[in-house]
C-alpha cells in the first residue's frame, strides 16, 4: 500500500470560486467547510462526467477532516473508475476525487449562484428526489 | 626567483650545453655570457622564451625560417627519422623550491630534406619536500610566475628596447604592462568584484520595491469604510430601538385605548400573532438549516449511488466466491519466498520443487489479497451508506412538510395581522387611524433597520477580515522595507569601498610612477656623460617618457642611440626594482651603442640599481671590454664565452668558462 495522503488539492484557478461560494450572502454553501464544498464539487464533476487534471494546485482539505461517509464515496468512485486494485494506491484514489472536483466546481458555482428556476435548495432537492426515485436500493 | 641552469640539446647551434647561472651568493648577482655577433647569444634568450612560452621571441632575420632543430642533428638524420630538441630551464623560486621547466619538440626529417615538427611537449616538475611532482597545468604556472605579456620587462634585447623611447606613432603606451608588472591587478580584481556586487545590489534594490505606503493607505481607507459601517450599524440599532420603542408605545396606547374594547382586543391579538410569527420564522430558519445540511449529507450518496452499488456488488461477489478472505495472502507468499523457508520448515531454496509450487501460487494470487481486511470493512461501510438512503425520502418529505406547515401557519398569522391592521386603519376614529398609521410606519422602519443592520454586520465582518489581511501584508511590506534599507546601507558601503579602492589604486599608481620617474631620472643622470644637456626626465600617467633639456623643451628625439639605451636601461632597472616583481633579468646587448664613459658608469652602478636581482648579460667582446670587466667583476658570479664553430655539417656553439 502506498503512503498515507495528507491533503486533497484543488486547482489554483478554482480558489476564487470556492471563496465566492463560501462568502455569498444567503448562499446555499455560505459558512460551510472546505470538505463539504470539495465533496459537492466532486459529485458535480461525477454527475457531469467532467474530470480535469490538476496543473497548478493548492492544498484545500486535510484528509483527516473527512468523515467516513465521504471516504466511502470517494473510494467507490475510484473503484468504479479503476477497479478494486485502485485501493492499493491511496494516492490514485484521491487523485481521481481531485480531478472530479476540478471538473465540477464550475458547474457547482454556476448552479448555486443561478437565480433561474427558484432557490438552489429547491432545485437541489428536486434533483436528488428525481435521482432517488430512479435508483433501485439494495 | 633566479635561473639555476639552462640545458640545451640540439637547439639551433647548441648541440648539448649546460649553462649554470650565478647563484646570487656574496653579492654576486651577475652572469656574463660573451659571444661575437651571430655566435648564438640571442639564441640563449630565444631558448629561454621558447622553453617558457613555446615561442622564440627574439628571432633575428637570419634564423627566421630555419628549423629549430640544429643543422648538425638534421644532417645526421636519415630520411623519415626523428630527433628531439630539448630546452630545460631550472628555476629556483625560494631556497628549496626548485622548478624544472622542460620543453621538447620531436622533429622529423622529411623525404625532401625538410624538417617538420611532429609533437611538442611541455612539462614542469616542481619540488615538494624531497619529491619532484609534475604540474597539472604547466602553462598556467608559467603565466603566474613569468607572464608572457610582460616578459619584455625581464627578458629584453636592448637594441630593440630602444624602440620604446623613439617618438613614433607606432609606440603604444605601456601603462597596462606597468600595471601588471607592479602587481596592481589585485586592485583591479577588488574593484571589479566590488562593482559587480554593487550592480547586483542596485538591481535587487530596484526590483524590491516595498509598498508600505500604498498598503497603509489601503488600510486607512478600509478602516474609514469600517468606521462608516459601524456608524451605520449604530444608527440602525438606534433606529431599530426608536422604532421599537414607538411601536411599543403605540401598541400600549391601542391596548389601553379608552372606551374601545374591540381596539384593545385587536391589539392584544396582534401582539400574540407577532410573537407567533417571530417564533415561526426562527423555527423555519432552523428547519431550513437542518434541511440544507440533510441535503448536503445525502447528495454524495444519491448522486454517486451507481459507483457505491457497483463497489458493493464487486466486493460482495468476491466474498461470496470465497476469494475474500483468501486462503493465502500475497504478502505472506512473498515473505515465504524471501525467507526461502516455509512455516513448516520445508526448504524453499532456489530450484526446489516446493519453491516452484509456491511461486505458482503467488502468480495466481491477486494483489488485492493484501487488503482483505480493508475490503471487508469497506463492504460494511458501503452497506451502511446504502442503508441510510432507505430513509432519505421519508426524511426529505418530513423536512418539506415541517417547513410547509410552519410557513402556512406563518402565512395565516401574517394574513390575520394584515386584516387587524386594515380594520384599525378603517375604524371610525381618526386618532386610532393615526396611531395605526404611525405604528405601521414604525414597524416598517424597524424592519428596514433590522435588514440594514444584518447587511451592515456582514459588511463589517468582511471589512474586518480584509483589514486583518492587509495588516498582515503591511507587516510583510515593513519587513521588506527593512531588508531594503539594509540593502541600501550595503549599497552605500559598496559605493564608498569602490571610491576608497579607486583612490588607493590611484595613489599607489601615482607613488609607483613617481618612484620610477625619480629612479629613472637619477640613474639616467648618473650614467650619461652629457649631464648638462638635459634638465630632467618626466614620466606621465600613461608612462610616456619625456626628456627635457635645460630650456624645458622635449628632447627625447635628440637623444643619441647610446643615450636612448642608457635611458632604456635606467627605466627598466627602475621599473623592476620599484614594482617588486620577482623575475630574473636577461639583457641582450645592453651596451651595444654606449660609449666608453657611460659604459664604465653602468659597470659601476647597474649592479647596485639591480641589487637582489639576478642579472644575465649577453654581451659582445666590444661591449665586455677589459675595463668594463674589471669594474663589474666583483658582482659577477659566472662568466662564459661562446665558442662558435662554422662547420659543413652544421654550425656549433659551445658555452665555455670565460678563462
Amino acid at each position: 500500500m502506498t503512503r498515507k495522503v495528507d491533503r486533497l488539492f484543488i486547482r489554483k484557478e478554482a480558489v476564487e470560486s470556492y471563496e465566492r461560494l463560501k462568502k455569498e450572502p444567503s448562499g446555499f454553501l455560505r459558512g460551510k467547510e472546505n470538505k463539504e464544498l470539495f465533496i459537492m464539487a466532486m459529485i458535480y464533476g461525477f454527475l457531469n462526467k467532467s474530470r480535469l487534471k490538476l496543473d497548478k494546485k493548492e492544498g484545500f482539505v486535510r484528509e483527516e477532516y473527512l468523515n467516513d461517509e465521504y471516504r466511502t464515496v470517494i473510494k467507490a468512485i475510484a473503484i468504479k473508475e479503476d477497479g478494486l486494485e485502485v485501493l492499493l494506491n491511496l494516492q490514485k484514489v484521491y487523485s481521481i476525487a481531485e480531478e472530479y472536483a476540478a471538473g465540477g466546481i464550475s458547474y457547482l458555482k454556476s448552479d448555486v449562484l443561478s437565480k433561474k428556476g427558484g432557490s438552489y435548495i429547491k432545485r437541489l432537492e428536486e434533483l436528488l428526489v428525481g435521482l432517488y426515485d430512479k435508483i433501485s436500493l439494495l | 626567483m633566479i635561473i639555476e641552469k639552462l640545458k640545451l640539446s640540439n637547439y639551433r647551434q647548441y648541440l648539448d650545453e649546460e649553462i649554470v647561472f650565478s647563484p646570487m651568493e656574496k653579492g654576486k648577482n651577475i652572469t656574463v655570457i660573451q659571444g661575437a655577433n651571430g655566435s648564438g647569444k640571442t639564441n640563449i634568450l630565444n631558448a629561454i622564451t621558447w622553453c617558457l612560452y613555446g615561442k622564440e621571441l627574439h628571432l633575428g632575420d637570419k634564423n627566421k625560417g630555419l628549423p629549430i632543430l640544429s643543422t648538425t642533428a638534421i644532417n645526421k638524420l636519415k630520411s623519415d627519422a626523428a630527433c628531439d630538441v630539448t630546452v630545460e630551464l631550472t628555476i629556483l623560486n625560494a631556497p628549496k623550491n626548485r622548478m624544472i621547466l622542460k620543453r621538447r619538440a620531436t622533429c622529423r626529417r622529411g623525404i625532401s630534406d625538410g624538417v617538420e615538427n611532429i609533437t611538442t611537449n611541455f612539462d614542469i616538475f616542481y619540488q615538494e619536500g624531497h619529491d619532484l611532482k609534475r604540474a597539472e597545468y604547466p602553462s598556467v604556472l608559467v603565466s603566474h610566475y613569468l607572464p608572457e605579456d610582460i616578459n619584455n620587462y625581464f627578458f629584453f634585447d636592448c637594441e630593440r628596447l630602444d624602440e620604446y623611447f623613439k617618438s613614433s606613432p607606432k609606440h603604444q603606451p605601456i601603462k597596462k604592462e606597468v600595471f601588471r608588472i607592479s602587481q596592481l591587478v589585485l586592485f583591479e580584481a577588488v574593484l571589479s568584484h566590488l562593482k559587480k556586487r554593487n550592480a547586483e545590489y542596485a538591481k535587487q534594490s530596484e526590483q524590491d520595491n516595498p509598498q508600505v505606503e500604498e498598503v497603509l493607505k489601503l488600510i486607512e481607507s478600509k478602516e474609514k469604510t469600517l468606521k462608516t459601517a459601524q456608524e451605520t450599524l449604530d444608527a440602525c440599532r438606534v433606529k431599530e430601538k426608536e422604532a421599537g420603542q414607538l411601536q411599543k408605545e403605540i401598541s400600549e396606547k391601542l391596548k389601553r385605548y379608552p372606551s374601545r374594547q374591540e381596539v384593545n382586543e385587536l391589539q392584544l391579538r396582534r401582539e400574540k400573532l407577532s410573537n407567533l410569527t417571530r417564533e415561526l420564522e426562527k423555527e423555519i430558519k432552523r428547519t431550513e438549516e437542518d434541511r440544507r445540511d440533510f441535503l448536503i449529507e445525502s447528495a454524495p450518496q444519491i448522486i454517486c449511488y451507481e459507483p457505491i452499488k457497483y463497489a458493493l456488488n464487486l466486493i460482495s461477489g468476491k466474498i461470496d466466491k470465497g476469494e475474500i478472505p483468501p486462503d493465502l495472502k500475497r504478502d505472506f507468499l512473498e515473505k515465504l519466498l524471501e525467507s526461502k523457508s516455509c512455516i513448516c520448515g520445508t526448504s524453499l531454496s532456489k530450484g526446489s520443487k516446493t519453491r516452484t509450487k509456491v511461486e505458482k501460487l503467488l502468480k495466481e494470487c491477486d494483489e488485492i489479497t493484501n487488503i482483505t481486511e480493508e475490503l471487508i470493512l469497506e463492504r460494511h461501510k458501503l452497506e451502511f451508506v446504502c442503508k441510510q438512503l432507505h430513509s432519505f425520502r421519508n426524511r426529505q418529505i418530513g423536512y418539506s412538510k415541517a417547513v410547509a406547515e410552519k410557513e402556512k401557519k406563518n402565512e395565516e398569522a401574517n394574513r390575520e395581522l394584515k386584516s387587524i391592521s386594515k380594520k384599525l386603519e378603517n375604524i371610525d376614529d381618526e386618532k386610532i387611524q393615526r396611531l395605526e398609521s404611525k405604528l405601521q410606519t414604525a414597524i416598517r422602519e424597524k424592519e428596514s433597520a433590522i435588514e440594514k443592520k444584518g447587511m451592515t454586520k456582514h459588511e463589517i465582518r468582511d471589512l474586518e477580515k480584509e483589514i486583518e489581511e492587509f495588516n498582515k501584508l503591511y507587516d510583510k511590506e515593513v519587513e521588506r522595507m527593512k531588508k531594503n534599507q539594509e540593502l541600501k546601507k550595503i549599497l552605500r558601503f559598496c559605493k564608498r569601498a569602490v571610491e576608497a579602492a579607486e583612490e588607493v589604486k590611484d595613489e599607489v599608481m601615482e607613488e609607483i610612477r613617481d618612484e620610477i620617474e625619480e629612479k629613472t631620472c637619477n640613474q639616467f643622470f648618473e650614467l650619461i656623460w652629457k649631464k648638462d644637456d638635459f634638465k630632467t626626465i618626466k614620466i606621465n600617467e600613461n608612462y610616456e617618457i619625456s626628456v627635457q633639456d635645460k630650456a624645458g623643451r622635449e628632447a627625447i628625439g635628440t637623444l643619441s642611440a647610446g643615450e636612448r639605451q642608457v635611458l632604456a636601461l635606467s627605466f627598466m632597472a627602475a621599473l623592476n626594482i620599484v614594482s617588486g616583481f620577482d623575475a630574473p633579468l636577461v639583457i641582450d646587448t645592453p651596451l651595444g651603442r654606449i660609449s666608453r664613459e657611460p659604459k664604465l658608469n653602468i659597470a659601476e652602478k647597474l649592479p647596485s640599481y639591480l641589487k637582489g636581482k639576478q642579472l644575465t648579460l649577453l654581451v659582445t667582446e666590444e661591449e665586455y671590454t677589459p675595463e668594463f670587466r674589471k669594474r663589474i667583476q666583483k658582482h659577477v658570479g659566472k662568466e662564459y664565452k661562446i665558442k662558435f664553430e662554422e662547420r659543413p655539417i652544421g654550425n656549433k656553439a659551445e658555452v665555455v668558462a670565460y678563462d
